[in-house]
C-alpha cells in the first residue's frame, strides 16, 4: 500500500484489473485519449438508451486514475451530456429547456447523476 | 483487504441498484422521455421542418409570413389541398391528434386513466359512426378526392417530420390520417355547438321546481328587445311566424325512473362548455363609408394552448381565400376570399331528442314488438393502465346510453343530427370558392351541422340565414318543442327521414326556406340570442342572456341614427366594446344601498358611482363589479337550488338574475339586503386578495392539456379586458372567449387575430407571438399578398 497523499495515490489494483487497463491509467497521456475514447463512446450509448449514462460514467470511470478522480470524470461527462443536448436541438435554447421543468430537472438530475452513479465503478475495477 | 473488498462490493452493489432501480421503477418512464440525449421528448427538436417535400398530388408552395401564416399556391387544388395537410400536420399534429383521439374514444390509450370516462362516453355516442357515415355520404365526391389528398399531406409528415414534443412526452405515436378523421375533428365542433342535455335538465327541473317558478326561471323569454331578426329589419326575411307555442308542458309526462338529477349531472361532463357563443354582425353599403358591406366576426370557444384554430391562405387557380380553420380539417371554415366573408354564430338549436324505453335485459320495446339492443363491445386501450370493455347499444333512434347507480339503471336514448352521414364538409369547402351570396346560399343549404347562424357579405349584399337541419317533433299531429323526453317504445315524435349512423334524406326537417334569415337587411348582428320572436317552426329552448346581442344593437342603432358612416374602425371599436350591460342594470342597485355597507368598501362604490359600465383591465370598479356579481349570483340562487339538490350548472341564466324582481323569493323578499352582502363579500374577496384594478384578477389562462404537468407550456398570463357577457369577450378565469377576431371589409384592409401562436411547438417563436396583440384588443393585418421571401416549403411533383 503507498504512503503517498491520497490525491496522488492510485486506488490500488484488484486481482481482476486487467493489465492493460493498469497500464493505461499508469501513463497521463494514455489515461488522455482513453478518457476522450471513452467519452465520445459513451455519448454515443447515451444517445441511444438512457441506460448509456450510467455506461458512459462506468467508461470514463474505469480509465480514471483513482475513484475520486473518476466521480469528478463522472461529473464532467455529465455536463458535457447537458451541452451535447443543447447542441444537437438547436430549435430549443437554455432558457426554454430550463423553464420546461419538472422535465428539466429529470434531464439534469439524470444527466449528471447517472454517470456520476455509473462512475462509482472505478472503487470496484 | 478485507475492508477493501466489502469495499469494493458495496459500491458495485450501488452501482446495480442504481440503475436497477432506476430501470424497474417509474422513473424509467420519466427517464425515457426526459433523460439528456436519448430523451424522446428532446428527439424531437434536433431536426426541423424538412423544406422540400415530394407529393404524389402535384407541385406547390408553402411560404409563411411574420406570424407563421401559410400561404399556399398551387395550380392543382389536390397539390395546394396536400401541402395544406403537410402544414398542418407540421404545426399542429398532436392538435389534430389528440382531438380525433378524443371523439373515438381513444384517448386513454395515450394519456392513461385519467381519460377512461370520456372514452367511454365517446364510444358509446359513436362518433366514429357518425363520421363513417359522412364519409359514406360523401363519397365520390371532389370534397372526399381534396380531403384524401390533404390525409396524403398529413401522413408525409408523419413520416417524414419531427414529431411534436408532447409525443415524446408521454411516449405515444399517431397513426395515419384519413378522411374519417377529418371527419371525427368535424363531429367534435358540430357536437361541441349543438350537443346539449338541455332537455334532460329541463325535466328535472320540472319535476323539482312548482310550475310557475319552473316556468318565470326557465321558460319565459328575455325581454332584452334585441332577438337577431327584429321586427324593424329591412330587408328581405324567412322563416317567421307560424309557431304559437302549441304543446306546452302540461302535456309533459313525469319523466319516470329513467332519468334523474344524479344521471343528468353524469352525462353532464360529457356536455360541451355552456359558454361556447359567438357574436358576429355587418352593415351594409348603405351605411358604411366605403359603400361597401363590412362583417366583423369573433366566435368564442375554449382558449387553450395550442389554439383552436389555425389560420391559412390559399390561392389556387382563382380560388383565394384566407381564413381559420380547425386543425384536421383542409378547408378554411369562417374567413374571406375575393368575393365575400363569412362567419358562423351558434344558434342554440334544438337537435338532440332524449327517448326512454321499455327495456328487458338486451331488449327494447319499440311500437310493440321487442328488439335487440344493437350491440358491439370496444375495447378502451388504457397506457399505462388495464384496458376496458365498454358495451355500445343502440337502439332506431340513436345511441343508447345507460348507467348504474345504486343498483339502479338509468337509461336514455340519444338521437343528434349530427349521427348521420351529413355534408358540412362538401359546403365548408364550397364556401371558399363561392363568387357571390348566390353560390354562398346553395353551398349552405348542404351544411347540415352544426346549425349556426350564418352571416355572409359580398360587395353588394349582406345575408343572415341559419343553416343546418332541425328536426320537426310532432306528438298528435301537433308541432311541438323537443323540450321533453319522448316515449321511444311508442316512437313518439320521431324524426322523418333521419338516419343515425346512415343515410338520412331530411324530408321531416324544417325546410331551407322556413328557417329564420334576412336578405339585404341595413344592418343585423348575432350574439347568440333568440333568432326571432316568432319562427315558423320551433328552433331552440336555450339561448344566450342576450346582454351582448342588445349591445351590438345599441352601438349599431346610435351609429346610423347619427348619419356618420361605419367604418372598419367602428367595427373594431364594436368588437372591442366591454360595457357590461349587467353592470348597467345593477349599478344603480348598489349606489342605492350605500349608507348600509361599511367603510370599507367606500373607495369601490365611489369607483362605482363614476363609472361607465366597462369591464376594462385598468377599472377599480369593473373589479368590484365582477366580484360583486359572483357573490350576488350564491347568494341568490345556492341554497334554494341545494335544497332541492341540484348544483350551480342548474341555476337560471343571467337574464334572469339581473331582471328578478327586488321582491322576488330568491331573495328572500328583500333584494337590498342581498346586495349589501354580496358588496361586502366583494370587497372582502378583493382586498385579501390584494387586487385593485380587474386586470389584476382578469388574465388569460390559456393553458396546454399537459400544463398541468410541465407548466411551461401554457400561454402567458396577460392582463385583459371583457367579460363572458360583453362584447370583447373573454370569459370568467379568461379560458374561453373569443378564439379567433375578424374584420372584413368588403373594398379595404382585412384584419385578424388569434390568442395564441400559429406553431403548436413550445420551442417556436411563434408559439404564442399573437397573444399580446389579442389580449391588448390589437389585430395584424389580414393580407391577400404571399409574402415575397420568409420560410418557404416546396413540394415537388413526383416524377414517373
Amino acid at each position: 500500500m503507498s504512503e503517498e497523499s491520497t490525491e496522488n495515490a492510485e486506488t490500488p489494483p484488484t486481482d481482476w484489473t486487467p493489465q492493460w487497463l493498469a497500464t493505461v491509467r499508469a501513463d497521463r497521456r494514455r489515461r488522455f485519449i482513453a478518457l476522450v475514447l471513452v467519452a465520445l463512446v459513451g455519448l454515443g450509448l447515451a444517445w441511444i438508451h438512457w441506460l448509456g449514462l450510467f455506461v458512459a460514467g462506468a467508461l470514463v470511470g474505469l480509465v480514471s486514475k483513482s475513484l475520486p478522480r473518476a466521480l469528478v470524470a463522472g461529473v464532467a461527462l455529465g455536463v458535457v451530456v447537458l451541452f451535447v443536448q443543447l447542441f444537437v436541438t438547436p430549435a430549443m435554447n437554455a432558457s426554454e429547456f430550463v423553464a420546461l421543468t419538472p422535465a428539466s430537472y429529470v434531464a439534469v438530475v439524470a444527466g449528471v447523476l447517472a454517470p456520476t452513479w455509473g462512475s462509482l465503478v472505478r472503487g470496484v475495477l | 483487504m478485507n475492508r477493501d473488498t466489502t469495499r469494493r462490493a458495496l459500491l458495485g452493489a450501488l452501482v446495480s441498484v442504481g440503475v436497477g432501480g432506476a430501470a424497474l421503477s417509474p422513473i424509467s418512464g420519466y427517464l425515457d422521455s426526459f433523460a439528456p440525449l436519448s430523451g424522446r421528448a428532446w428527439h424531437g427538436q434536433t431536426r426541423s421542418v424538412p423544406e422540400t417535400v415530394s407529393s404524389p398530388h402535384g407541385e406547390a408552395t408553402v411560404t409563411y409570413d411574420d406570424y407563421h401564416v401559410p400561404h399556399i399556391e398551387a395550380d392543382d387544388e389536390a397539390a395546394a389541398y396536400f401541402a395544406v395537410g403537410y402544414t398542418q400536420a407540421a404545426d399542429r399534429l398532436f392538435e389534430m391528434d389528440l382531438i380525433r383521439r378524443l371523439m373515438d374514444g381513444r384517448l386513454a390509450a395515450a394519456v392513461g386513466e385519467r381519460a377512461v370516462d370520456s372514452d367511454r362516453f365517446h364510444a358509446k355516442m359513436d362518433f366514429r359512426g357518425s363520421a363513417e357515415a359522412s364519409a359514406t355520404a360523401l363519397s365520390g365526391t371532389r370534397t372526399e378526392t381534396l380531403a384524401d389528398a390533404y390525409a396524403d399531406g398529413v401522413n408525409a409528415y408523419i413520416e417524414s417530420g419531427p414529431e411534436p414534443f408532447e409525443f415524446g412526452v408521454l411516449g405515444y405515436e399517431a397513426r395515419e390520417w384519413t378522411f374519417v378523421d377529418t371527419l371525427l375533428v368535424s363531429t367534435q365542433i358540430a357536437w361541441g355547438l349543438t350537443g346539449s342535455f338541455e332537455t334532460l335538465r329541463r325535466a328535472v327541473l320540472r319535476e323539482k321546481l312548482d310550475e310557475s317558478t319552473y316556468e318565470r326561471l326557465y321558460e319565459t323569454p328575455f325581454d332584452h328587445g334585441a332577438p337577431i331578426v327584429r321586427e324593424s329589419t329591412t330587408g328581405t326575411v324567412d322563416g317567421v311566424e307560424g309557431f304559437g307555442r302549441v304543446g306546452r308542458p302540461d302535456a309533459v309526462r313525469s319523466v319516470g325512473d329513467g332519468i334523474d338529477g344524479a344521471f343528468v349531472d353524469w352525462l353532464s361532463a360529457f356536455e360541451p362548455p355552456p359558454l361556447w357563443g359567438s357574436n358576429h354582425w355587418a352593415v351594409s353599403g348603405e351605411h358604411t363609408d366605403s359603400g361597401s358591406p363590412i362583417l366583423a366576426y369573433d366566435p368564442h370557444l375554449t382558449l387553450m394552448a395550442p389554439p383552436v384554430w389555425y389560420e391559412q391562405h390559399l390561392v389556387v387557380g382563382d380560388v383565394d381565400v384566407r381564413g381559420a380553420t380547425f386543425p384536421g380539417i383542409p378547408f378554411v371554415i369562417v374567413g374571406e376570399n375575393t368575393h365575400g366573408a363569412w362567419g358562423f354564430t351558434n344558434t342554440g338549436a334544438d337537435v338532440v331528442d332524449f327517448y326512454t324505453y321499455e327495456t328487458d335485459g338486451s331488449r327494447y320495446n319499440y311500437r310493440g314488438e321487442w328488439r335487440e339492443f344493437e350491440t358491439e363491445t370496444r375495447t378502451i386501450e388504457v397506457a399505462d393502465g388495464e384496458n376496458r370493455a365498454v358495451d355500445v347499444r343502440k337502439t332506431v333512434h340513436g345511441a343508447y346510453l345507460d348507467r348504474e347507480v345504486n343498483g339502479e339503471t338509468r337509461h336514455v336514448g340519444v338521437a343528434w343530427t349530427g349521427m348521420s352521414g351529413t355534408r358540412e364538409a362538401e359546403a365548408i369547402y364550397e364556401f371558399s370558392r363561392a363568387t357571390g351570396v348566390d353560390d354562398y346560399r346553395a353551398a349552405l343549404r348542404k351544411m347540415d351541422v352544426p346549425t349556426q347562424n350564418a352571416l355572409y357579405v359580398d360587395d353588394d349584399h349582406v345575408f343572415y340565414k341559419i343553416t343546418g337541419q332541425i328536426p320537426i317533433r310532432r306528438v298528435d299531429g301537433d308541432v311541438v318543442r323537443g323540450d321533453r323526453v319522448f316515449d321511444g317504445s311508442a316512437g313518439e315524435a320521431e324524426w322523418e327521414g333521419f338516419e343515425p349512423f346512415g343515410p338520412s334524406t331530411w324530408d321531416g326537417f324544417v325546410p331551407f326556406d322556413e328557417k329564420p334569415g334576412v336578405s339585404d337587411p341595413a344592418y343585423i348582428g348575432t350574439a347568440n340570442q333568440r333568432p326571432v320572436d316568432d319562427p315558423t317552426y320551433p328552433i331552440g329552448q336555450r339561448y344566450a342572456s342576450g346582454f351582448r346581442g342588445r349591445r351590438i344593437y345599441e352601438r349599431l342603432d346610435e351609429r346610423v341614427e347619427s348619419g356618420e358612416p361605419v367604418t372598419p374602425a367602428f367595427m373594431q371599436s364594436v368588437q372591442r366594446d366591454t360595457l357590461d350591460v349587467r353592470a348597467r342594470m345593477l349599478v344603480p342597485a348598489i349606489l342605492d344601498v350605500r349608507e348600509r355597507l361599511s367603510e370599507s368598501t367606500d373607495r369601490w362604490v365611489d369607483a362605482l358611482a363614476d363609472w361607465n359600465y366597462r369591464m376594462d383591465r385598468e377599472s377599480e370598479a369593473a373589479l368590484l363589479f365582477h366580484w360583486f356579481y359572483e357573490h350576488f349570483r350564491e347568494l341568490t340562487w345556492t341554497d334554494d337550488f341545494e335544497a332541492s339538490g341540484l348544483s350551480e350548472d342548474w341555476w337560471p341564466q343571467e337574464w334572469v338574475l339581473v331582471t328578478l324582481p327586488p321582491d322576488d323569493e330568491f331573495f328572500g323578499g328583500d333584494r337590498a339586503s342581498v346586495v349589501v352582502e354580496a358588496t361586502e363579500a366583494a370587497v372582502e374577496r378583493i382586498e385579501s386578495e390584494g387586487w385593485s384594478v380587474y386586470g389584476d384578477y382578469h388574465r388569460t389562462t390559456i393553458d396546454h392539456q399537459f400544463g398541468g404537468q410541465l407548466p411551461a407550456l401554457n400561454y402567458p398570463r396577460y392582463p385583459t379586458d371583457g367579460t363572458a357577457y360583453t362584447v370583447c369577450n373573454v370569459g370568467d378565469g379568461a379560458n374561453h372567449g373569443s378564439s379567433w377576431r375578424q374584420i372584413s371589409p368588403m373594398d379595404g384592409e382585412s384584419l385578424s387575430v388569434i390568442p395564441g401562436g400559429q406553431d403548436g411547438s413550445y420551442f417556436s417563436e411563434h408559439y404564442d407571438d399573437q397573444l399580446r396583440l389579442w389580449a391588448d384588443g390589437e389585430y395584424k393585418p389580414m393580407s391577400f399578398d404571399v409574402p415575397g421571401g420568409g420560410e418557404q416549403i416546396t413540394f415537388q411533383g413526383e416524377t414517373e
